[in-house]
């Protein structure tokens, strides 16, 4: 890869003449936007930064800032919904199309993506799919992951790769869909996608629980018997941490959303006996995101992991002055933890090391997701985040010869 | 041909006496799977009970550059376990055990060879089950399931094998181990274990596996709908779905199939139907009184001569082994029969039905066919004499007219048996050269040696057998 000072210029240049003036921006900084308007447009913009081995990365609604360096290839002009087959439940959308944008047409047919991300008014397809993202509000086998069927790419070479089809089922192939979730782009900006779709419920409620983890683990065992007959769509913990950040307080808390049809949610509601909470919902997948000083990390650790890693960790990362906020997702183990960014470096990464060992052995990973470039920076540096592995460099290499395109998420190294 | 004397003492060396088989009656009895149009005997076949085992004999392959290709129960339908170009088959029947079961996380660990119908009984106590349901549930294994992405009836509401899969422990196509995944969804990190399911075994083995369980339905209820047309049939599919009501089954059967059925289980099948549509509901005992009277009224619209409910659990139960021995019901009509998969968006179903008539009406077939209609998941039956050259012909004939017809509408010409060695020449008209060419350098970074089930998925992988698909002449 070139310096960005002679790399950028040039394929700026190109760019201009390819896409017209509108669709690049150079910043004062000399930074440069590329906004292709189109398929077609966003390819040749691929292939064109690969000409000029300008490094660059696929931006989406801004969430999870890029490292600086690089151009960024916003998928603005890739927003529309381009096909909508009502009678199959199946659209197809553009990368740059955001989460709530995409709601509000659907819901006026009655049908609705079953996936949620942080921050929808912002996030787009693309960026929520691509940070492998799934929200609350994604049931098992019901988040955006499993909601794509079909996706078209262009690679870092500038070459349109298109996986999967309109069909619900189709084992044709490798599933190279799966290969973009979660790699943050760095397989290459994908374009589009056709998605799955649902009908939209009749009505939602949700309720929660006061109570610390292991009581509140207990209480989802009772929800979860057949006589609450539905099982929610949300099952969530949050901590105290997190649930005084929305302005309640406790040791934490069970948040559980069931959505159907509109006697059956009634019934599961007084059956289940919480605290109404309609709305936490939304404030508790945002928390975090909404907040640019907090550093966020994904916990992967389902209930087991948790009940045995989280308490030692969260006095540890308060005592740190970590003031740390965890949003978990008991059925698909997936936390956010949102920490004070400004807390002593060394002091967070020991007790996140720690956190990422006691997790390992019970399957959990502790992830980098959004942390400022100075911190992810020492981090990197101190040997802290695990470097890709063999296999995923190969992967790599083979969508972005020239190394081009940004690095996947990394692991907390835990500490032996 | 068998292996030489020098392979089998080292692999009896790594793994002990009992675990080859090359004698010509076992090579025999491996030659194929689900799929018998074609049978390749592979040179041997290694029977591990463990995953060193597996790991010692992937290297042991490595090593010596001998071909390898994983099998489950051979259950599979697309030859997906053939030793295409030589080589050895490992068979993952002998690690049979469910390690672990965690109700609170709802996850299994199992080792490759659990058949997925002991392992639904298995966690039923716990009020759990893992959703994933192919016909031949009790007898495939999980790693099959895993290699195939496989589907079943009830994959409209629950999704294929992929989002049940967690993590897989693997043995890769080095020979070293590997996981993928872990006990959560798949987050942050490209998603490793989402492209290993369905990838048929060429990117590795699998040797261990978590999978997700889901909870059973609070009740259940089962309805049969007898309709005078499957355009009549498909289009109360589409309809019951924007009615809101997302069964957890939805399977359709034609009338060549209905006979077929009727005549192994007397169930009392109305014969003089165009189809049957059985729609299966789950979830709390309001909700499904409240579905039911929605999916009763958009029936009647599509005009439904007859909405049955299955009266109790027995019945229900029936009604389900009716339908998911189908395939060994219609086995009855010829000596043999060729069972096809192929997808196409929900809404073309009648279009599709109306191809496969074409396609039997022009190759001089019969066809019978089952429809997991919600999925536009079609699996066409096509009935046949091996012993007559004509008939094959006729058959493979009619079996490719129909999967060209599936891609013409949008759709795939597999939707769970995987694309094996069957199916390979089709992936060119679905996907374009530099498509194809992305899996492949996909398929090279997990195997830089190609040894790992090689001549599978993707086409043009070279072979030694012709076939005519539709027409054209079809490499295999």
């Amino acid at each position: 890869m070139e310096p960005a000072a002679l790399s950028t210029p040039r394929a700026a240049d190109r760019l201009r003449v390819a896409l017209g003036l509108a669709s690049v921006i150079l910043k004062a900084d000399g930074a440069m936007v590329v906004v292709p308007q189109g398929r077609e447009a966003a390819r040749l913009a691929a292939e064109i930064l690969a000409g000029a081995r300008c490094a660059w990365a696929p931006a989406g609604g801004g969430r999870r800032p890029q490292s600086p360096g690089r151009a960024l290839v916003r998928t603005a002009g890739l927003a529309d919904v381009l096909d909508l087959w009502r009678d199959d439940f199946v659209c197809r959308a553009g990368a740059g199309c955001t989460l709530a944008g995409l709601a509000a047409p659907l819901a006026g047919e009655g049908m609705r993506l079953a996936a949620s991300a942080p921050l929808p008014q912002r996030a787009t397809l693309g960026g929520a799919f691509a940070a492998g993202d799934r929200g609350l509000r994604g049931a098992p086998g019901g988040g955006l992951r499993e909601a794509v069927i079909g996706l078209t790419a262009v690679d870092g070479a500038g070459t349109l790769v298109k996986a999967g089809t309109r069909v619900v089922k189709n084992v044709a192939g490798y599933d190279l869909m799966r290969l973009h979730h979660g790699a943050r782009g760095a397989f290459g900006l994908i374009l589009d996608f056709t998605l799955k779709l649902e009908p939209l419920p009749e009505t939602e409620r949700a309720l929660l629980h006061v109570a610390a983890l292991p009581q509140a683990l207990e209480q989802l065992a009772r929800l979860r018997r057949p006589a609450t007959a539905l099982d929610p769509v949300i099952q969530a913990w949050l901590s105290a941490g997190a649930l005084r950040a929305l302005g309640r307080d406790g040791p934490g808390g069970l948040l559980t959303m069931a959505q159907g049809w509109e006697a059956t949610v009634r019934a599961w509601a007084v059956a289940a006996a919480g605290e109404p909470a309609d709305g936490l919902a939304e404030q508790a997948r945002d928390l975090g995101f909404a907040q640019p000083q907090r550093a966020l990390w994904r916990w992967l650790a389902t209930p087991s992991t948790a009940l045995g890693a989280w308490r030692a960790a969260e006095a540890a990362l308060e005592r740190a002055g970590a003031d740390p906020w965890l949003v978990l997702d008991l059925q698909n183990g997936h936390g956010m933890l949102a920490l004070d960014a400004t807390a002593p470096v060394d002091a967070v990464h020991r007790e996140l090391a720690d956190l990422a060992a006691a997790s390992a052995p019970h399957g959990g990973v502790l992830v980098a997701d959004r942390l400022p470039h100075a911190l992810e920076a020492a981090l990197d540096g101190a040997g802290a985040l695990v470097p890709p592995s063999a296999l995923e460099r190969r992967l790599a290499e083979a969508f972005d010869p020239q190394d081009l395109l940004p690095s996947m998420p990394r692991r907390v190294a835990g500490r032996p | 041909m068998s292996l030489p004397a020098t392979a089998r003492r080292e692999l009896a060396a790594l793994c002990g006496d009992d675990v080859l088989l090359d004698d010509a009656v076992h090579r025999r009895v491996y030659d194929a799977d689900g799929y018998t149009l074609h049978r390749i005997a592979p040179e041997g076949v290694l029977l591990p009970r463990t995953a060193g085992q597996v790991l010692a004999i992937v290297r042991w392959c490595v090593r010596h550059g001998v071909p390898y290709v994983a099998r489950g129960a051979g259950t599979g339908l697309s030859g997906g376990c053939m030793t295409l170009v030589g080589g050895v088959q490992i068979g993952l029947a002998r690690l049979r055990a469910i390690l672990e079961v965690d109700p609170l996380d709802r996850i299994a660990r199992v080792e490759p060879g659990v058949v997925n119908l002991q392992l639904s009984r298995a966690v039923a106590p716990h009020g759990l089950c893992f959703a994933p349901d192919p016909s031949s549930q009790a007898a495939c294994t999980i790693g099959g399931n895993f290699a195939e992405n496989a589907g079943g009836p009830h994959t409209l509401k629950y999704g294929v094998t992929l989002p049940h899969v967690l993590s897989a422990t693997v043995v890769t196509p080095e020979g070293e181990l590997a996981t993928y995944g872990g006990r959560a969804t798949a987050g942050p990190g490209p998603d490793l274990v989402g492209l290993s399911v369905g990838a048929e075994g060429t990117l590795g083995i699998a040797v261990e596996l978590t999978v997700r369980l889901t909870p059973l339905p609070a009740a259940v209820t089962t309805f049969l709908a007898t309709f005078e047309s499957e355009a009549d049939a498909a289009h109360a599919v589409s309809g019951i779905i924007a009615a809101g009501v997302v069964p957890a089954a939805m399977e359709m059967i034609d009338r060549i199939m209905l006979r077929a059925v009727e005549d192994a289980f007397h169930f009392g099948f109305p014969l003089d139907a165009g189809a049957v549509l059985i729609v299966e509901l789950d979830g709390p005992l309001e909700a499904l009184q409240h579905e039911g009277q929605l999916v009763r009224g958009v029936c009647d619209r599509h005009g439904a001569r007859e909405l049955r409910q299955a009266r109790d659990e027995q019945e229900r139960a029936r009604l389900w082994k009716a339908r998911k021995h189908a395939f060994g019901a219609i086995g009855r009509m010829a000596p043999n029969y060729a069972t096809q998969d192929g997808v196409v968006p929900r809404a073309s179903v009648p279009r599709i039905v109306q191809a496969i008539a074409d396609a039997a009406r022009r190759n001089g077939v019969t066809i019978g066919t089952v429809i997991h209609a919600g999925d536009g998941n079609i699996h066409p039956c096509i009935l046949f004499d091996e012993r007559d050259p004509a008939q094959v012909e006729a058959a493979l004939r009619a079996s490719g007219e129909i999967l060209m017809a599936c891609i013409e509408l949008d759709g795939s010409p597999t939707g769970e048996h995987g694309v094996g060695l069957e199916k390979r020449e089709f992936l060119p008209l679905l996907f374009g050269p530099s498509d194809l060419q992305a899996q492949d350098r996909v398929r090279a970074a997990f195997d830089p040696l190609r040894l790992c089930n090689p001549g599978k998925v993707l086409p043009g992988a070279g072979g030694c057998h012709e076939l005519r698909v539709a027409g054209r002449q079809v490499a295999l």
